[in-house]
Order: C-alpha cells, then sequence, then structure tokens
C-alpha cells in the first residue's frame, strides 16, 4: 500500500498524515487529476452544443469515459445518467417515479439522509409511506413485512453498505422477500464503489446512484444508472438544454437514453476524471485491495476493543472496511479534535444518518474509514492517539 | 433543583457534532431556572456551565438581553470557527425554551368524551403550579342529549361492519366513491374496516383512505417488534401479565384482512409484577411517559364482583421507533375496566382465555362515547372462533354482562345475521328499546347508563346506587372508599398522578413501611406522603385541580428520595407526537 499511497498529492503533501475518513469522501492519485488537467487542457468544451473537431473530441471522451465508468460496474443493462453526486441520483430516481397514496417505500434500517429525507417528502406529498426494515438486538429483521398480502411495496430503496454500520445488505433475500413485478428498486452503492463494486447487470434493479468522489474520483461528478426498460417510461427530472428533441412542437419530446435526464452543460472533465478512476481501481485489483483493507479494518478494530475506555459499535457487522465506536469517558467531537491534533483524521458526530444513530442509541459517535491509501503504521498511530486520549480520565 | 418540577423540558438533537442536549427550565416570581444535561462536547459543556452559574435566576427580561449579548459574542468568535456551533448550541436552546414558555398554553384539565366514558384515556392533567393561571373545567353532563351522531354518521359506521349485504356493498362502493369527509371516517376509526370491506369485496378504495389504512397497517407491523421483546420478557420472567384486546383478536381475521390497534394493553394480575414491568420498559427499553397527551398514571378503586375493594391503575407508556411509528403500552392491573364502576375478574397467569377476551372485548364496545365498529368485527370474529360457549355464559353471567351481551348480540343478529347460542338473561325486550344502537351516541350513552345503573344498584343497593349512577354522570362518585382512602378517597373515582422522579431501577420501599409519616397503601408497595405517591418504580403527585407548591413539592421528594436512597432520573416524559397519530 506504501507505493499506492505515494500515487497521491495529498499524502506527498501531508507525509505523517493519517486520513480515517474515506467513507466520506476519498483524495484523487495523481492519474485522475491529470486526467482533468488534459481534458480541459486540451479539449475544455462541454457536448451536443457543436459539430466542430472539438465538439466531436468532447462527445469521443464522454462516451469513451461512460463505456469505462459503466463496464466498471458491469452496467450494460442501463443508461449511465451523469448527476452530480449520489444524492442528486436518488432524487432523481425518487422525482421520476411515479407514486400513489398507500404505496409503501421500504428503505434500509441504517440510511444515510441522501436515501431518506428524499423518500420521506415524496411519501408527504403522494401520501405514500416509507418505512425501514426493523433491527432487533443488532439484526435486521428482513422478513418483518412479510405476510402483508393485501399490500404492496412500490418502492425498495436500499444502500447496500451502510455509511456507520459497513455491514452490507442481503439484497437477494430482500428480493425474494419482496420484489414483485411492480417494484421499483433503487439501488445507493456509494459505499461499496471503492471497495466491493457490485455487479449491476446480474441485479437488474430500476436505478443505482453512485458518487465519484468515494471511489479517488473528482467531487461534484456521480451517476445515476437507469434500467434501460425503465428509462423509456420516465418522465425527466430536470428540464433544460440537451435533453430535450423537440421543444417547438405542440407537445415537448424528450431526448432518448442519458441525455433525457441530462440537462445542461456539465464538466465532462470530471466525467473522464472519474474513468480513470474506474482504471485505476482496476489496475489496483480490486480483490487484493479488499483484502488488504478488511486486514487493516480487523487490526483496528483488535486495537479498538483492547482500549478500556472505548466501545466498539459494530465490531460482529461490518463488512466493509468502516469501524464506528465510542466512549463513555470522551464525546466524539473531543476526540476527533485531540486525534487532529496528532495528525489523525477520523470523523465524528452521526454522519448524516441520525436514524442510524437513533437504531444505536447514541447522537454521536466516531468513524475510521480505510482507503487504498492506509496502512498498518497508519492504524497504528490512530490506536495509539485513542489511548492516550484517554490517559488520566480512567 | 434536582428534580424535574420544571415546567419545561426541551431537546435539542441533531447538531453536526451529535450534541443532544436537554434543558429544564422553571420561572418562579419572574426568574428563570434552569439546568442543562445531555450529552455534548467539551465546548458545549463549557457554555452550559457558564450559563447555569451566570445566568441563573436572571429575571425574563435580564436573561434575554444577557443571551442576546452572548449570541453576538459567540457568533462574531472568528478564532474557533470549528466550535462555534457547539458554543451556540447551549444558548439557542435555553432563547427557544424561554420563547416557548411565553407562547405555551394555560393550565386546562382533562375532560372525557361523554360523562360515562373511559376516564383513563383522558389528556393529561398538568400539575398546577401555583404560576399558572386556572382555566376551570366546565362541565357539561347533558350535552350529549343535545347532539347525536347524525344519518350520515351512522351510515358511515354501518358500511364498516365485516359483513355486508349485497345493498350495502353497492352502497359502500357508491360512498367511496363520493365521500370526500376522509376526516370523520378517520375519527370514527373505520379506515381500517373500510380498506378490510374493499378488499374483501373487491371495491377501489380512494387514494387518501388506503394511504391512511397502509400507515396503520404498517405502522403496526413495524411495532409488533417491540411488543415482541416485551412480551418475551414477561415470559422469562414468569410474570402474571397478560395482554388482552387487539393483540389477540388480531390474529382472527381472515388473511388479506387487518385489525390494527395503535396500543398494545397488558392486563397484570399482580401489581408488583406490573412495577417490574413498567421498570424495564422505562429503564431498558427507552419507553415514556407522555405530556400534553394521554393521563401517564391513574389510580381508582372499584369493588369487584364480590363486594371487595380493588386497587386497579392505568399507566401509559410510549416510544417512537424510526421516529414514525408509535408504540402505545397501556398496563393495567387490578383488573380490566368494565364500565365506570366495575372490573373484569379473569384468572391470574399470564395467557387470557378466547372466553375471557369476549369478556374483555364486550366491555370495551361499551368504553367510549362512540361505537367503533371495529370492536363489533372483533366481537364477530371472537364468537366466530372455536370457543367453549358454555364457559362463555359462566362468564358473561359471572361478570354481569348479560345486558351488554344481549345489547350487542341484537345487533349481530340484525345485522350482522349471525346467533350466538349463548344463553342470557332476557334482556331482549329492552335490546329492542335500543334504537339506532351502535350507530347513535345517545342509543350507547343509555346503554353506559343503564349499564351504570344495574351495577351500582347491584353493588349499592336501590337508593345509594342510584346515587352513585347520578353521581357518576357528574364524574365523580360520593361513596368513600374504606380500605384504600390513603390515595383513592373515594369509589369509583379516578385519581390521576403526574410523575416527578422516577428511579434507574426498580427501588425497595421496605424502609418506609415503619415510617409514620408514610402511609402504606393496603395490600400493596405503594406509599402516600403528603400529596405525592411512592411506587417502586418512582415518585408521584397525585394531581388534581388544585394548585400547588413547587418548594413544598421539591422539598418533599427530596425527604422522599433521601429516604429510600434511590438514583433519580428524570428523562422519563417526552412530548406527545401528535405528528404520527393515525387515529
Amino acid at each position: 500500500m506504501e507505493k499506492i499511497k505515494s500515487d497521491f498529492p495529498f499524502f506527498r503533501n501531508h507525509k505523517d498524515l493519517v486520513y480515517l475518513d474515506s467513507a466520506a469522501t476519498t483524495f484523487m492519485p495523481d492519474c485522475v487529476i491529470q486526467r482533468w488537467t488534459r481534458y480541459h487542457s486540451e479539449i475544455g468544451v462541454s457536448t451536443s452544443r457543436s459539430k466542430g473537431f472539438l465538439g466531436v473530441l468532447a462527445e469521443k471522451e464522454l462516451e469513451n469515459a461512460r463505456n469505462v465508468i459503466s463496464d466498471f460496474f458491469s452496467a450494460s443493462l442501463y443508461h449511465t445518467v451523469f448527476t452530480k453526486n449520489a444524492t442528486e441520483s436518488l432524487n432523481l430516481a425518487a422525482h421520476t417515479l411515479e407514486i400513489t397514496a398507500g404505496d409503501v417505500i421500504l428503505i434500509g434500517p441504517y440510511e444515510h439522509h441522501s436515501n431518506l429525507l428524499v423518500w420521506e417528502r415524496l411519501a408527504l406529498a403522494k401520501d405514500a409511506i416509507v418505512v425501514a426494515l426493523p433491527v432487533v438486538d443488532g439484526a435486521i429483521i428482513y422478513d418483518a413485512f412479510v405476510g402483508l398480502t393485501s399490500l404492496t411495496i412500490k418502492v425498495i430503496a436500499i444502500s447496500i453498505v451502510s455509511n456507520i454500520m459497513g455491514d452490507t445488505i442481503d439484497l437477494r433475500r430482500l428480493f425474494k422477500l419482496y420484489k414483485t413485478k411492480e417494484t421499483v428498486v433503487v439501488l445507493d452503492i456509494t459505499q461499496a464503489a471503492a471497495h466491493n463494486p457490485p455487479d449491476l447487470d446480474a441485479y437488474n434493479v430500476d436505478f443505482v446512484a453512485v458518487s465519484a468522489h468515494k471511489m479517488y474520483g473528482p467531487k461534484n461528478i456521480g451517476a445515476c444508472f437507469i434500467n434501460k426498460k425503465t428509462a423509456d417510461t420516465l418522465t425527466p427530472f430536470m428540464l433544460g438544454g440537451g435533453m430535450v428533441w423537440s421543444a417547438t412542437g405542440r407537445s415537448t419530446t424528450w431526448a432518448t437514453g442519458s441525455a433525457k435526464f441530462e440537462a445542461g452543460t456539465f464538466d465532462i472533465g470530471l466525467v473522464c476524471a472519474w474513468a480513470e478512476a474506474c482504471l485505476f481501481l482496476s489496475g489496483l485489483n480490486i480483490a487484493s485491495v479488499r483484502k488488504i483493507e478488511n486486514q487493516l479494518s480487523l487490526d483496528l478494530l483488535r486495537g479498538l476493543r483492547e482500549i478500556e475506555h472505548i466501545d466498539v459499535l459494530n465490531g460482529d457487522v461490518a463488512d466493509s472496511p468502516i469501524r464506528i465506536f465510542d466512549s463513555p469517558l470522551i464525546h466524539p467531537h473531543d476526540f476527533e479534535t485531540f486525534l487532529s491534533r496528532k495528525g489523525v483524521i477520523i470523523r465524528v458526530g452521526h454522519m448524516c444518518s441520525q436514524n442510524t444513530l437513533s437504531i444505536l442509541g447514541k447522537t454521536a459517535l466516531c468513524r475510521c474509514s480505510i482507503g487504498v491509501y492506509n496502512n498498518s503504521e497508519d492504524m497504528e498511530k490512530c490506536l495509539l492517539a485513542l489511548r492516550v486520549a484517554g490517559r488520566g480520565l480512567l | 433543583m434536582n428534580i424535574s418540577l420544571y415546567d419545561l423540558t426541551t431537546y435539542t438533537d441533531g447538531l453536526a457534532c451529535g450534541d443532544s442536549i436537554r434543558l429544564e427550565l422553571s420561572v418562579e416570581n419572574s426568574a428563570v431556572y434552569f439546568k442543562f444535561s445531555g450529552y455534548f462536547c467539551d465546548t458545549a459543556k463549557k457554555v452550559s456551565d457558564y450559563l447555569e452559574s451566570n445566568c441563573n435566576g436572571l429575571n425574563l427580561e435580564k436573561l434575554s438581553v444577557k443571551l442576546n449579548k452572548l449570541s453576538e459574542e459567540v457568533l462574531s468568535n472568528k478564532d474557533n470557527l470549528k466550535h462555534r456551533s457547539c458554543a451556540f448550541a447551549p444558548i439557542s436552546s435555553l432563547r427557544e425554551a424561554l420563547d416557548k414558555f411565553m407562547t405555551d398554553d394555560m393550565f386546562q384539565p382533562g375532560e372525557t368524551a361523554n360523562p360515562l366514558a373511559c376516564d383513563a384515556c383522558v389528556r393529561v392533567l398538568p400539575i398546577n403550579w401555583n404560576v399558572l393561571p386556572v382555566k376551570p373545567l366546565t362541565k357539561s353532563p347533558t350535552r350529549i342529549h343535545k347532539r347525536d351522531n347524525d344519518d350520515s354518521e351512522a351510515t358511515l359506521l354501518r358500511l364498516g361492519k365485516c359483513v355486508l349485504s349485497e345493498n350495502e356493498q353497492a352502497e359502500f362502493a357508491e360512498l367511496l366513491k363520493n365521500t370526500k369527509d376522509i376526516n370523520r371516517i378517520k375519527k370514527l376509526r373505520l379506515v381500517v374496516p373500510y380498506f378490510n370491506n374493499a378488499f374483501k369485496y373487491g371495491i377501489g378504495l380512494p387514494g387518501k383512505l388506503k394511504s391512511l389504512a397502509v400507515k396503520q397497517i404498517i405502522s403496526m407491523t413495524a411495532t409488533r417488534l417491540e411488543i415482541t421483546k416485551i412480551d418475551e420478557f414477561i415470559t422469562e420472567n414468569g410474570l402474571s401479565i397478560t395482554a388482552v384486546k387487539g393483540t389477540h383478536t388480531a390474529n382472527l381475521y381472515p388473511t388479506g384482512t387487518f385489525r390494527t390497534h395503535m396500543d398494545y394493553d397488558y392486563l397484570a394480575s399482580k401489581q408488583y409484577d406490573a412495577f417490574i414491568m413498567i421498570d424495564q420498559l422505562i429503564n431498558v427499553l427507552g419507553y415514556k411517559f407522555i405530556s400534553n397527551g394521554s393521563v401517564p398514571y391513574s389510580y381508582k378503586v372499584i369493588k369487584d364482583d364480590s363486594g371487595r375493594e380493588v386497587l386497579t391503575a392505568h399507566i401509559h407508556l410510549e416510544k417512537i421507533v424510526q421516529n414514525r411509528f408509535q408504540v402505545i403500552v397501556d398496563i393495567n392491573f387490578g383488573g380490566f375496566p368494565l364500565g365506570r364502576t366495575s372490573i373484569i375478574n379473569i384468572k391470574k397467569g399470564n395467557t387470557v382465555s378466547l372466553e375471557e377476551q369476549v369478556c374483555i372485548t364486550l366491555s370495551h364496545v361499551f368504553k367510549h362515547g362512540t361505537v367503533y365498529v371495529k370492536d363489533i368485527n372483533d366481537l364477530f370474529y371472537l364468537l366466530n372462533s372455536r370457543l367453549d360457549f358454555s364457559r362463555l355464559s359462566e362468564l358473561i353471567s359471572k361478570n354481569d354482562l348479560d345486558f351488554l351481551f344481549a345489547v350487542v348480540l341484537v345487533h349481530l343478529r340484525k345485522a350482522y345475521g349471525y346467533d350466538v347460542p349463548v344463553k342470557i338473561k332476557n334482556y331482549l325486550p329492552l335490546c329492542h328499546l335500543l334504537l339506532n344502537w351502535p350507530y347513535s351516541a345517545k342509543a350507547q350513552y343509555s346503554v353506559q347508563r343503564l349499564d351504570n345503573f344495574f351495577r351500582c344498584v347491584k353493588q349499592f343497593g336501590l337508593f345509594r346506587g342510584f346515587a352513585e349512577m347520578n353521581a357518576q354522570i357528574r364524574d365523580c362518585g360520593q361513596i368513600a372508599s374504606d380500605a384504600y382512602a390513603t390515595i383513592c378517597p373515594v369509589l369509583n373515582t379516578r385519581v390521576y398522578l403526574n410523575p416527578l422522579v422516577l428511579f434507574t431501577s426498580l427501588n425497595s420501599l421496605s424502609e418506609l413501611k415503619s415510617n409514620p409519616e408514610y402511609s402504606q397503601i393496603k395490600d400493596s408497595e405503594l406509599y402516600r406522603y403528603n400529596d405525592l405517591l411512592v411506587t417502586p418504580n418512582g415518585v408521584f403527585l397525585i394531581n388534581s385541580e388544585r394548585q400547588f407548591s413547587k418548594s413544598r413539592i421539591e422539598s418533599d421528594v427530596n425527604v422522599i428520595l433521601r429516604q429510600i436512597n434511590a438514583k433519580p432520573f428524570t428523562e422519563y416524559l417526552m412530548e406527545a407526537r401528535k405528528d404520527l397519530w393515525l387515529y
């Protein structure tokens, strides 16, 4: 992993810094930054505006990049629609769906606010109902709503990996229990993208949301993969330039494919950079990255469990490199401040998922999340700082 | 102030750093007293400590000026941007609490829906500290005669039956096409019966109704797991507590149809087991008493069928799950209320037979001012289940339910085409005089009055019984209790309690037994000390419409806490989540 770390200019500029907040955002390696720079140095324009040589080049770059990203997620059944981030993708999904009064929207127990608030507002507007899979003694109760034969689950909107618990949802079980022909499935794969990117064709769902910045790509770009079968039936979310075929007749004719959902001008350079991030991850061999990250995560878990004043909260459930903990002695915010002074960056607070913290009976906690640039030394530094933080309080 | 005698408690959750600030505020002689607690970072703690030390006891005006000044200082501090919101949180929390205090309603006593409707299901009676003006309660026992259900309401109720004739099915389909009065359907608790009938008879349900029904069904399903935890606790600890009403009858409904119930009723046949369960609910499972909602705790003395005085109690606790669904647990002990003056006797243990469920459901039909058709549907399904009808006859007779059962039976025969092989006393001619029952509030009231009359006469003889019946209509009995005067001076008259301090675990009160300042309530672990009731779960104020002195009550609570060496716990209360009410 040391070699990988040197690929990141951030770490060359902050040699001693330990960054354990990759579940929030990741840094970009040289190749990704350079790809964006190259695009803007050599082409710079957006697509669909010109048939001149720059426009053609931009179009070519965009479609190449789109294919790389689609291939990375095995998403041949989907249109790859570019958005600002996963949050926008989820909003896109929610705002294009036909929801009627009494429809049930089933979400996961540990959703990020981005996959919660949008459904709650939609439910309020349409008189539908949002319900989360319940948790009892730490276990997700998948079959809690089985047997409600005269009700239909209209939407299943779920993150396959929780940004707090780091656990993976058993999608196959969930689909077997609740998915009918009428059910629309919306997946948020953000936390899985850099560690265990799912095979989207195998899931064959309706919408998939992802952000580039959680997988060593740039910020401000993400995608909503929309199943090609579903896409034609949807009314676009954002209206404007580039997504309309004709706006002069009696009725507007929407563009087809991804373009229907990509209104306005966006930065093709970001798409190219994201594609480069996909190539970077593929080049690292995801399986071996996962193995190393998981080992680091286990080392961290072992170390955390040895610290007397720390309670690990997801020791048994996490299968993604995320560890959460708190302490009866130190408020998470004070942990963060202390660790930051020691050159260790962790995440604290409710991590935009108060619903999850409520299940845990907490209002704030600490999270360490691991990326490809982390190593054993980082874990040791973090553990040492955490030990020191508790000194004098026991 | 160490105990929860505050006028207002507010919570501020969800600040980005995860601080959760609880603020208790009290105003006495224009001086503001407050205390912060909760879970907050070092910065927020320092600011809250500063506020407690420097601002407690200031009058409203001075405090307001001081808070404005502090806010400006914090917000203009450019040195510590990262912790600015943490520093600001206690200040804004105090400002919001002050605003809330200034705009809150005046003291308003609770009131029941009609003079003989359930006296446990009333709005919480706030403590009338002497700082608040009193808005007197005006009771009008005759108002029920002035207003009855109109024809359209009767039709709405009738179409909620789980058995509809062909004509009624057509009428139902027509109603669903044209109905605009969704709120009235909701209020009459017809949403799910309509959902069931729409499903059963293949009739389309308007979106709004479907939505309300689905919300109730999903809410009940999502909260059932919470109830499973309670049931497991009861079983594991061998408590003599059993679930009654909706929990059981829901299982009898046909596939695809539902019996929703927003509350889970438990009946403890041993008083102490109820205290164990309350302790588990509050201290382990996170349930709370409610402010601005249903009354949290009440006692009532009633004579049982053998003429023995029995102390009964009703405890109401709630929990919110998923920030969406309300779990309501009602615990009764002493017996399940039957009208205003009786209780249903069921055998001790942690199960209730189907025959006993029939009796409980039957009494519940007559509990409220309006008959909820869902309760009659429950009876229909119960009577269609595998019952021991001779046992049922015995229980009906033992609990003097013959008249009520006859009323329901006449209706079931007429409206559901169902007959029941149970011997009942011949009340049938009387029942036929009750025109429009169950669709008329007047008829319901007449049944309640008659039943109350029969019961009072049986218990107290003709003259005293008649007088007691009239007293009940005025919502206050007139016969003194012999055995339980310490807590309930008058028979059949409910005494309401407000929680002041809860204990962090079940507390032994044996220390109080020999102390002459405390009066032990007969056959119980309950002690009275001035206006306070000490239970193994905590200290409660025996409330009434009269005014209480805060300093006196505080002093009394502290005496009790010292005496029993209990660990107090004040985070037992939450504001009613009316946004989640599905009825």
